[in-house]
């Protein structure tokens, strides 16, 4: 007999042969060794095929008819939480430098009007997104009452989102230059007409008060200045330096996660993970800003009649005649707090992590070692071996 | 009526998950069948049961390819499904949405032939029953279903294996 040919092997192991034929091929295989791999080969083939199509079995329903519309939160959300969120991580690098050496006493003090910065490079972002910003008082209730440092990030982000991105690209680089600046206008218009700040948000304003509903950081007095609040938080980190971070709340979010640990009451920081990551070795945040700094201190600030008004807090809807307004430079101190960042690549995920909070960096290295930790007890508390 | 009720018994399971494999979704899968059965109804005699039904069941799927909106619908599953894959963090969750595209990806680069005939016979039906449902000559669904399970299970070993260098290249 000769060799039987790959579909006579598979109909004889379907048992589709007569007797006659699968008496003869099983003869010949007996004595073949190259029919016998090719009988393996097409055992493994049928059983392998079986096993990929079972994948198929847990297919979902509701494709027909009328499905049950899900609840998926606007995909505009997530547009602008991510935009704020990768815009405020550049915007505080620059501001931190900035900090150092500027005054920060009309911080939280003043009411502040809206105003708009202009970097001096002049990009295409500055002219095309004027940004209006409420002000960053402790008077602004919703936003400035919850002392977490990711919500004073997401505010100051959301505020300097236009120029800010012009002024330090290299620390936004998932922005560019053209998606920045209709976002900024976007902002505008989705918040427009929102006078009333506390029953309903819309805009950036909307997507930072979801975020600071979710996470379960308590809600500092309202009448507390941010500034006395970081002074607080500072003296909660010494006294907290040998507490375990713990977990408060967990975000998912376009291209990654973020969770919100706890070290103090009131004193959080915030980790995010970006999956598919593109970077190979360390980044520190903040090294580099030098020159975008620099950049931005020939900024000119101007002032912009006060139409926002859903930007704005109560306050700013009471005063709707703004008084003169501080230097922008304070108004962006007032709004990073000392908020730092660091970003490392985890080895083990693959995946690119930032830490930010209302540390130093020699803090958060700290802090980033007992949360490493603390993940690591998670992770061989779900992997036993 | 009871004829029915026993054909319905016997094969419905069957043919669903038949179906379902086919198309990706269980809703539009049953629908399938339970159309497939009201036509056994209006018909006075089948000769081969199981034959019948899925070549049956295997036109009105053609059929309802042709609605566009069905076929959109199914589409915007599976992009869903899809971006789901990418935002699921959750381990075991990710991968088994992950095998399952795989083997969505798999199974669709089959030329349809080869799919629908591996699809009957993961169901059980022999090589008589699928060479009539697929109007093929008996002696070729040997060779049918080898070119069938050898290119899904290529094209599946390829998809896994560029899953496994991209994810290398993520971690280095």
């Amino acid at each position: 007999m000769q060799h039987p040919d790959e579909g006579t092997i598979h109909a004889w192991l379907d048992g589709a042969l007569s007797a006659d034929e699968a008496a003869q091929l099983e003869a010949h295989v007996k004595d073949c060794p190259q029919c016998q791999a090719a009988v393996a080969e097409a055992r493994g083939f049928i059983a392998a095929s079986s096993r990929i199509l079972t994948a198929l079995d847990n297919a979902p329903r509701g494709v027909i008819p009328a499905a049950a519309p899900r609840k998926r939160v606007e995909p505009w959300v997530w547009r602008v939480a991510a935009t704020v969120l990768v815009v405020a991580t550049g915007t505080f690098v620059v501001l931190r430098e900035r900090g150092t050496t500027e005054s920060r006493e009309t911080v939280a003090t003043d009411s502040a009007p809206l105003v708009q910065t202009k970097p001096a490079a002049d990009g295409p972002v500055a002219e095309n997104a004027p940004v209006t910003r409420p002000s960053v008082t402790q008077q602004n209730a919703p936003l400035a009452a919850i002392p977490s440092p990711y919500q004073q990030n997401a505010t100051a982000g959301g505020i300097a989102a236009g120029p800010m991105a012009a002024a330090a690209p290299s620390r936004a680089p998932m922005l560019s230059r053209k998606t920045a600046a209709p976002r900024g206008t976007e902002e505008q218009e989705l918040s427009a007409g929102n006078a009333q700040p506390g029953a309903r948000l819309g805009g950036q304003q909307g997507a930072v008060a979801e975020m600071g509903k979710a996470s379960t950081v308590p809600p500092a007095p309202a009448s507390v200045p941010t500034r006395a609040l970081s002074e607080q938080t500072y003296s909660a980190l010494s006294a907290a330096n040998t507490v375990t971070p713990r977990q408060v709340d967990q975000k998912r979010m376009i291209g990654g996660t973020q969770t919100f640990y706890e070290l103090a009451p009131g004193d959080t920081v915030v980790l995010e993970e970006k999956s598919n990551a593109q970077l190979q070795s360390v980044v520190v945040t903040g090294a580099a800003a030098g020159a975008a700094r620099r950049a931005d201190r020939r900024a000119q600030p101007q002032t912009m009649p006060a139409t926002d008004k859903a930007a704005a807090a109560p306050e700013a809807a009471q005063k709707t005649v703004t008084p003169a307004p501080p230097p922008s430079s304070a108004l962006l101190d007032a709004a990073s707090l000392d908020v730092h960042s660091i970003s490392w690549l985890d080895r083990s995920s693959g995946r690119v992590l930032i830490l930010s909070g209302r540390h130093t960096q020699e803090e958060l290295e700290q802090i980033r070692k007992r949360i490493e930790q603390v993940r690591a007890a998670e992770q061989s508390k779900k992997n036993p071996e | 009526m009871t004829d029915v009720e026993r054909l319905f018994r016997t094969y419905n399971a069957a043919l669903v998950r038949y179906l379902t494999r086919r198309l990706g979704d269980r809703d539009w899968a049953e629908e399938v069948a339970q159309e497939t059965f009201v036509r056994a109804l209006r018909q006075t005699s089948i000769q081969n049961e199981r034959a019948w039904l899925f070549a049956v069941a295997t036109n009105l799927v053609r059929d309802e390819a042709r609605k566009d909106s069905r076929r959109r619908k199914h589409l915007a599953l599976l992009a869903e499904e899809e971006r789901e894959a990418m935002a699921e963090p959750a381990e075991a969750t990710l991968e088994r949405a992950q095998e399952a595209a795989m083997a969505r990806k798999a199974v669709d680069a089959l030329a349809e032939r080869d799919r629908l005939a591996l699809l009957m016979r993961e169901e059980g039906l022999d090589y008589n029953e699928i060479a009539e449902a697929l109007q093929l000559s008996p002696g070729s669904v040997g060779t049918t279903l080898s070119r069938a399970r050898r290119r899904l299970v290529e094209s599946y070993e390829a998809l896994q294996k560029s899953r496994e260098e991209r994810e290398k290249h993520a971690a280095s």
